[in-house]
């Protein structure tokens, strides 16, 4: 079952019922795409909440004719997760550019399962996670991240080709067979 | 966007959350958008556990009346005011007033229980004044006696011996204070005429039984008076324990308090309703606070009158950071109660040092708290000649460890100080808190001092149903200096409920 137009409409009048309604449908999205990020439940409990009330607040800004309601709701809890990681040491060291190689790289994500991806995401800093989750997972370009993140499109090219070494590195000492 | 997204990776999978929990948590934060319905299920569990406590209460209350009745007990002047209302730090500060108040009728009623054949003409100026002989007439208007002392400068008898229910009573006299008014004194000043007693000049008389602070129950009842403070901060304590998060946006709060001491029997139980309303913008908020209260119950006061009705307008500045909370305020407390008057005018300052995430949770390090206000009383009922008040307050309290508000087991230590110009006496009072320490010192006369402790708990028994519960125990001693001799007060212990119930 998806977000459906009764839940938004009901969200715009604040009716307690519909965003119950909503939190139900969409705490399981909300809740794996802030995991991506930051990895501590507490925080991630906290930056649910945040999230929500922000939808519930902002949500006669949705438009259904732009974005799905699931797109919507994820690219703000990306938004609050990058918040809060801005909130701690969150810096993006300048690192050597190899901007070729990361669009031609098949995406390490082929025949991994949900658990695996976010155990390896686990064990990636956090700014190398943000681009590669960005990236791979969420599908925001370059501009796009580095708009977010406040860094150049090189910078976040830099950080995914070392992500994307990181992750493969990982899931071989996982022993995990590697598409190449 | 650079490609299709990979979010089917996670389509199915279950957030490892406890989802209602988040959700109770979440909707329950003052910045969450919606319009609060009204959960039928919670008010039928409250009024259900209101009107249960209320009869549970009568039926304690006629019960205890009864076995009163039939035992003759001697009526004690319980601290009515204290009992009733109160629900912040600056309402403690009328509580202490009263309390001092009654101290001193409580050291009338003393020597006119003890007695018993005596009610109270002792303290009565125009009647000594009028028959003049030193003894105590047979009044028996215990009503007119819960004043103060009163003095009046009329010759008078020199000390003299009544032997009362087989015990020597000596009968003092004292100097007034001013001879050309009626002068009201305390047990203190009363101390000081007993010890330089001029028995030639003197004109009013007081009774020192000396058995009095030994062993007898007027012994019990006096220490009583000074522990009744804290059945007073107990109240207090209840409600600032079920009191409302400034940043709540509508509570009704209802508390019901019984206290039980071990000298005065079961006193009280009390209700206040306080809904609480407060608009808030982004960096202040305006509250409102209309309250009413009454005693359901109060087996020392047979002449029970309707609590209070009071207004306390506030506003405050505040900036909520994400890891700190500042914030700064002006209010404004009007309030009758049992026919007093009094009026207080406050500033605050609140600052947090760090503030976690939950709002709803206050949980808060490092508080500090200053309050600066002024109170003005009027009391018509116990001062018989209506006198005006004025107190002059400094409370400062800090914080140090978490703080819960839901499923809390809080340790608060807060340390005030105020200046009672009526009376000139420092006092160094507690405020709001769960662990408490209280000094009184009168310079002079008497050091008191007072150890408090108590602990609640409260606990969401609904997303928005509370029930609290607390225990106080208080220690202390009274010190007076000129006499070289310390009594030991008791330890009551107090048992508080507290019910809270949010819109």
């Amino acid at each position: 079952m998806a977000v459906t137009k009764e839940m938004v409409d009901g969200c715009l009048v604040q009716d307690l019922r519909a965003q119950k309604a909503l939190y139900t449908q969409c705490l399981d999205r909300v809740y794996y795409t802030i995991r991506r990020y930051v990895s501590d439940e507490f925080f991630i409990e906290n930056i649910i909440q945040d999230t929500f009330i922000k939808v519930y607040k902002n949500i006669d800004r949705y438009d259904h004719k732009i974005a799905k309601f699931e797109t919507w709701i994820t690219s703000i809890a990306i938004r609050e997760s990058i918040n809060h990681l801005r909130k701690k040491k969150f810096e993006f060291n300048a690192l050597e550019d190899s901007p070729n190689l990361v669009e031609k790289e098949a995406s390490p994500l082929e025949n991994l399962q949900a658990e695996d991806v976010l155990a390896t995401l686990t064990c990636l800093p956090e700014t190398h996670r943000s681009v590669f989750s960005m990236y791979e997972i969420d599908g925001y370009s370059h501009k796009e991240i580095g708009n977010l993140l406040g860094v150049t499109e090189s910078t976040s090219r830099s950080y995914l080709t070392r992500a994307k070494i990181m992750f493969r590195e990982h899931l071989t000492n996982m022993n995990y067979a590697i598409h190449e | 966007m650079n490609k299709h997204n990979r979010h089917d990776l996670f389509e199915g999978m279950k957030a490892p959350v406890d989802a209602e929990k988040l959700w109770s948590e979440m909707s329950r934060r003052p910045d969450f958008p919606t319009k609060r319905r009204f959960n039928r299920r919670n008010l039928f569990l409250f009024l259900f556990l209101f009107l249960g406590f209320t009869a549970g209460a009568s039926l304690v209350y006629y019960s205890q009346m009864k076995e009163h009745t039939e035992a003759q007990h001697e009526t004690q002047s319980g601290d009515q005011q204290l009992s009733g209302e109160i629900n912040s730090r600056k309402n403690l500060n009328s509580s202490i007033k009263k309390e001092v108040n009654n101290n001193e009728n409580k050291l009338a009623f003393n020597a006119i229980d003890k007695n018993n054949e005596v009610s109270g003409s002792a303290f009565n100026s125009e009647e000594r004044a009028e028959n003049n002989t030193g003894i105590v007439s047979e009044s028996t208007d215990r009503t007119d006696e819960t004043t103060d002392l009163i003095m009046q400068g009329k010759p008078a008898t020199d000390v003299s011996y009544k032997v009362v229910d087989g015990k020597e009573v000596k009968m003092y006299a004292l100097e007034p204070l001013d001879k050309n008014k009626n002068t009201k004194i305390n047990k203190e000043q009363i101390s000081d005429q007993i010890k330089t007693n001029n028995s030639e000049q003197n004109n009013i008389q007081v009774f020192e039984d000396k058995t009095i602070n030994k062993t007898s129950n007027d012994a019990v009842q006096f220490n009583n008076a000074v522990s009744t403070t804290a059945t007073s901060n107990t109240t207090s304590d209840k409600t600032n324990f079920s009191v409302l998060s400034p940043l709540a946006m509508l509570d009704l709060n209802l508390n019901i308090t019984a206290s039980y001491d071990q000298a005065n029997l079961p006193l009280v139980a009390q209700t206040e309703i306080k809904p609480y309303k407060q608009v808030r913008a982004k960096k202040w908020s305006i509250g409102l606070t209309p309250k009413i209260g009454s005693d359901l119950w109060n087996i020392e006061n047979q002449n029970r009158t309707p609590q209070l009705s009071a207004v306390d307008l506030s506003y405050s500045n505040r900036e909520v950071e994400s890891e700190s909370l500042l914030s700064h305020g002006i209010g404004l407390d009007v309030r009758r109660n049992f026919g007093d008057w009094y009026a207080q005018l406050g500033v605050a300052y609140q600052e947090s040092g760090q503030r976690l995430y939950f709002i709803e949770r206050d949980v808060f390090y490092n508080r500090v708290e200053a309050d600066l206000s002024t109170q003005f009383v009027r009391n018509e009922v116990l001062d018989l000649s209506a006198e005006e008040h004025y107190y002059h307050f400094v409370d400062a309290t800090l914080e140090v460890g978490r703080r819960f508000r839901f499923n809390f087991l809080d340790v608060v230590a807060s340390v005030g100080a105020a200046r009672n110009l009526y009376l000139i006496a420092d006092r160094y009072n507690t405020s709001s808190g769960f662990v408490e320490t209280q000094t009184i010192t009168i310079p002079e006369t008497s050091n008191e001092w007072m150890l408090t402790g108590q602990v609640g708990v409260e606990k969401n028994i609904a997303p928005r149903f509370n029930l609290g519960i607390s225990v106080r125990a208080t220690s202390g001693r009274t010190i007076h200096v000129p006499q070289t001799t310390y009594e030991q007060s008791l330890v009551p212990i107090q048992v508080g409920f507290g019910v809270r119930y949010e819109l």
